[in-house]
């Protein structure tokens, strides 16, 4: 179906008005990501402290989830500098 | 470090083995904390509520899909989140008891169960455990028979506990629901101690409700629980508002009064719901639960004059001793008095008894990893043997 120009804009203003809304624009909504995925990271470490507790001695297998954690970390501090620092 | 003005970070199970009785099971799953993250706001699971506008209903987090599997877990015909089983209690006694009526419970029964009963109207009457600490069927047969002399009626509402909170014991509940029923008394469950550390199947039991706690036993923040109901009661203790408004003439949809309407709107909710699935795993393998508890027990009862005054073998993780012969023996002549026990097991990182505590005390090994369990018993046998107490 046709549909006039200046209504095509209309719709366009109203949907990016309702994601913006939700989500702000496209470079916030990746930092919010990033925020988030650093803290689930970090909540993962948590968990891993709490396991070994209370000497906090990591097994081989452990040592390689901290080292991946610690990694995806790092990560996803780089990301969310690029994203708010930019 | 603080999180606020004069709150401290809490870091008590990041630091050191908690063997705190009543926090082993409501400790949060990783999944749990990160909803507890992404949650934290007050209304936060609201966003997504659309007509009928009732929590049960919200489709966006999967709150109406986590009801139904709440109750299909439990093997019960419907299901509502509460905040805390003693909302759950509440709510049952208000709905069963009239005033002046007899409430059976039991003398191993939780205050909040006595309270329940006692805003309700009703009159609390304590079937006896045995000299084993144990509830039995038999007894609370006795005990409605003396209700029914006294009161001149059978009670309207039992309270059993599955597990209780002071010895840790099970209790025969599909036994003593077998008796209630001959008196057509209904019996809800108190699964505080059970529902999301084992297996628990409402209709097996025979239960007309089954209550559990989310914060003591489904890996949830407080104050959250469960509320499950046969469809036969989920008529009366779910019903809907009657009410109308005199001026305005408003109604109130769908809303459950017992339920004051909606429950939990936000991160005690979610954060019950993002542990669920590693709860309805984790209950399958109690058994290795029970395994790392007996090699604590085993430990405590080589100090010499310890003993387990918790039904022995254990069933459950939590467990009642009596150190009177042993610890509180080194108390008495320490310059700590009975402050040294908590205070030794803190510098070797253990914690959650209570302060103070050398002659009777409760600790709960649930959630331990084995090499945890291990270190727990060594601690204990350590500071028996720097005390001088005998080791066998």
């Amino acid at each position: 179906m046709f549909i006039p120009l200046h209504e095509a804009g209309k719709k366009a203003i109203t949907y990016f008005r309702t994601v913006h809304y939700y989500y702000g624009d496209c470079v916030s909504k990746r930092a919010a990501d990033m925020v988030f995925s650093a803290m689930y990271t970090l909540t993962d470490l948590r968990v891993l402290l709490r396991e070994t507790a209370p000497s906090h001695a990591l097994n081989d297998e452990q040592r390689a989830q901290a080292e991946r954690l610690l990694e995806n970390l790092g990560r996803q501090v780089g990301s969310l500098k690029q994203e708010m620092l930019k | 470090m603080r999180c606020g003005a004069g709150i401290d970070a809490r870091m008590v199970d990041e630091l050191a083995i908690n063997i705190d009785p009543i926090q082993a099971g409501g400790r949060l799953t990783a999944d749990a904390m990160k909803a507890v993250i992404a949650y934290g706001d007050g209304y936060s699971v609201c966003d997504n509520c659309r007509t009928p506008n009732r929590l049960d209903y919200i489709s966006k987090p999967p709150i109406a899909e986590f009801h139904k599997d709440l109750a299909s877990w439990l093997n019960m015909d419907a299901a509502r989140v509460v905040p805390g089983a003693r909302r759950g209690f509440q709510a049952v006694a208000h709905t069963c008891v009239k005033k002046g009526e007899p409430v059976l419970l039991t003398s191993l029964s939780h205050y909040t169960e006595f309270l329940a009963i006692e805003e309700a109207g009703g009159v609390a009457c304590e079937i006896p455990a045995n000299d084993r600490h144990i509830v039995t069927a038999d007894a609370a047969a006795a005990t409605i028979e003396d209700v029914k002399k006294k009161h001149g009626r059978a009670p309207s509402l039992a309270f059993i506990d599955h597990v209780d909170y002071q010895y840790g014991n099970i209790h025969d509940v599909q036994a003593i629901v077998k008796v209630a029923h001959q008196y057509d008394i209904p019996v809800l469950c108190n699964g505080a101690y059970t529902v999301g550390i084992m297996p628990v199947d409402g209709k097996n039991l025979g239960a007309d409700f089954v209550v559990g706690s989310g914060h003591k036993s489904m890996a949830a923040p407080a104050p959250s629980g469960v509320l499950a109901a046969t469809a036969e009661q989920a008529k009366d203790v779910f019903r809907t508002t009657a009410i109308t408004g005199d001026v305005t003439g408003r109604k109130f949809g769908i809303k459950e009064p017992e339920m004051m309407g909606c429950t939990l709107m936000g991160v005690t909710l979610v954060g019950m719901m993002a542990s669920f699935p590693h709860v309805k795993e984790r209950v399958k393998h109690f058994d290795r639960e029970l395994a790392n508890n007996k090699i604590v027990i085993q430990a405590l009862r080589s100090i010499g004059g310890t003993i387990v005054l918790s039904k022995y073998p254990r069933k459950h993780t939590l467990t009642r001793v009596d150190t009177t012969a042993s610890f509180d023996t080194v108390a008495q002549a320490h310059k700590k008095r009975g402050f040294f026990l908590s205070a030794a097991l803190a510098e070797k990182g253990v914690v959650g008894i209570i302060p103070g505590a050398t002659r009777v005390w409760k600790f709960n090994t649930y959630g331990m990893t084995t090499l945890q369990a291990q270190y727990v018993a060594q601690v204990f046998v350590d500071i028996a043997a720097e005390n001088g107490l005998k080791i066998s």
